[in-house]
């Protein structure tokens, strides 16, 4: 390795006069940088000379010039050709996959999400009294009939004889129908009074279809006691029906029809192998509270 | 956008069926020949009498309809004895829809007593009946 400070460095500046770039010439770029950095050690800041300084930079970048300020893209794509030529371009497939397996995840995510809410929405709206699940059981029907109601036709002959019978036992009168559908006769009122209620029932029936029907009205002594009603049903959905402010509830019990309402300790119900709209048409009949 | 509005579109979907189902699942237990039967056990006027009070409903006037045995036991299992029902006792009603009354046994004061009541009704051919067991009583 050549030691640059044994060798001469000439000042190149004999006695002050112009720059002699001759020696210059003689040094190699590496050995003009280490003289020049010799110099400017040596150098204070009386015997400071800028015009040297500027000969050795200039005979430096004479030498090995600067490049010009480089090109990005230029180098990027040199860097990019360099380096395909040692490893080949490759297919990314793999992100795709993730990018759906999220997208599936977020879907399912959402959907149980909106579930949950819509459920939570809709037992709430049962408990404060909207029988949303009951609405839904009546989308299953499939027919429609308009269904008579109160005031058309002409009143039976058994509403007055039902509506004594009540008024007599101190039960609400205005609950006794006026309309039973067409061929049905009944007899007397049957009426039971004990420790436990108060019923009074009549008792139809048609002898040209062989149908049957019962109307009965009863209040219970103590009104926990209406919770031991238990009314037989086959798999038919229950069905609400609401006239006149009362919401009678429709079942089913292989081949008869049975509709229920009840309000506190007062229990009312309508059950015979009718049609649901005959039964609908007798609820129809019976009076405003 | 476009997800999101399929997301609701399923689960409007999915809340449907889910729904529709619990309105077909409600409880069933049909009966041929029966449609209502309250049955309940009360105290006594009397020191040691408990009442059977009944109430069986049929769904159309029946050649008979009422209770065709009381099975009687005290309230930690002990059997104490069985009364089969009869027009004659009073438990069983004929060509009628509806019976209902109460049946007073007299057993020791002081002791509980429950009751496994068996109703029935009869109609044509048709014979249904049910069982149901009650609270117990302590008896006056």
């Amino acid at each position: 390795m050549k030691d640059f400070n044994e060798k001469k460095f000439p000042q190149n500046r004999p006695d002050g006069g112009e720059i002699s770039t001759e020696s210059f010439s003689s040094l190699s770029p590496e050995e003009l940088a280490a003289a020049m950095e010799r110099m400017l050690d040596d150098m204070t800041e009386e015997d400071y000379d800028p015009e040297l300084l500027n000969a050795y930079l200039d005979a430096l970048d004479e030498k090995a010039p600067m490049p010009e300020v480089p090109d990005a893209e230029a180098s990027f794509a040199r860097f990019r050709k360099k380096l395909l030529s040692i490893v080949p371009e490759q297919q990314n497939t793999a992100p795709a996959h993730r990018v759906r397996g999220r997208s599936l995840r977020r879907v399912v995510v959402t959907v149980a999400a909106t579930v949950a809410l819509l459920f939570a929405l809709m037992v709430g709206a049962q408990a404060a009294g909207l029988d949303v699940f009951g609405n839904l059981a009546k989308w299953t029907d499939d027919l429609f009939r308009f269904l008579p109601s109160p005031g058309q036709g002409e009143t039976s002959e058994y509403y007055s004889l039902f509506q004594e019978a009540l008024e007599n036992q101190s039960l609400p009168k205005e609950l006794a129908p006026t309309w039973y559908p067409e061929g049905f006769t009944a007899g007397e009122p049957e009426v039971w009074d004990d420790e436990f209620g108060t019923v009074v029932q009549l008792d139809f029936n048609n002898t040209e279809t062989d149908g049957f029907l019962t109307v009965s009205v009863e209040r219970y002594s103590n009104p926990t006691d209406i919770g031991l009603s238990l009314f037989e049903k086959d798999s038919t959905p229950v069905d609400v029906y609401t006239s006149n402010n009362r919401s009678f509830y429709i079942l089913s019990n292989l081949g008869n029809t049975v509709a229920v309402w009840a309000d506190e300790n007062l229990l009312m119900s309508i059950r015979g192998n009718l049609s649901i709209e005959e039964i609908k048409g007798i609820i129809n009949s019976i009076g405003g509270s | 956008m476009k997800k999101r509005f399929l997301s609701f579109v399923l689960a409007v979907i999915c809340m449907s069926s889910f729904c529709v189902g619990a309105a077909f699942a409600t409880e069933s237990r049909a009966s041929t020949t029966l449609t209502n039967f309250p049955v309940s056990l009360v105290k006594g006027d009397k020191t040691g009498e408990i009442k059977i009070f009944y109430d069986v409903q049929a769904k159309q006037i029946a050649d008979s309809v009422g209770v065709s045995s009381i099975d009687i036991y005290k309230s930690d299992g002990t059997y104490v004895t069985t009364i089969t029902g009869s027009t004659s006792n009073g438990l069983i009603r004929s060509s009628a829809s509806r019976h209902r009354s109460t049946y007073t046994y007299t057993g020791t004061s002081g002791t509980s007593y429950y009751a496994e009541v068996t109703v029935f009704a009869k109609i044509g051919s048709d014979y249904d009946s049910r069982t149901v067991t009650t609270a117990a009583v302590k008896a006056p």
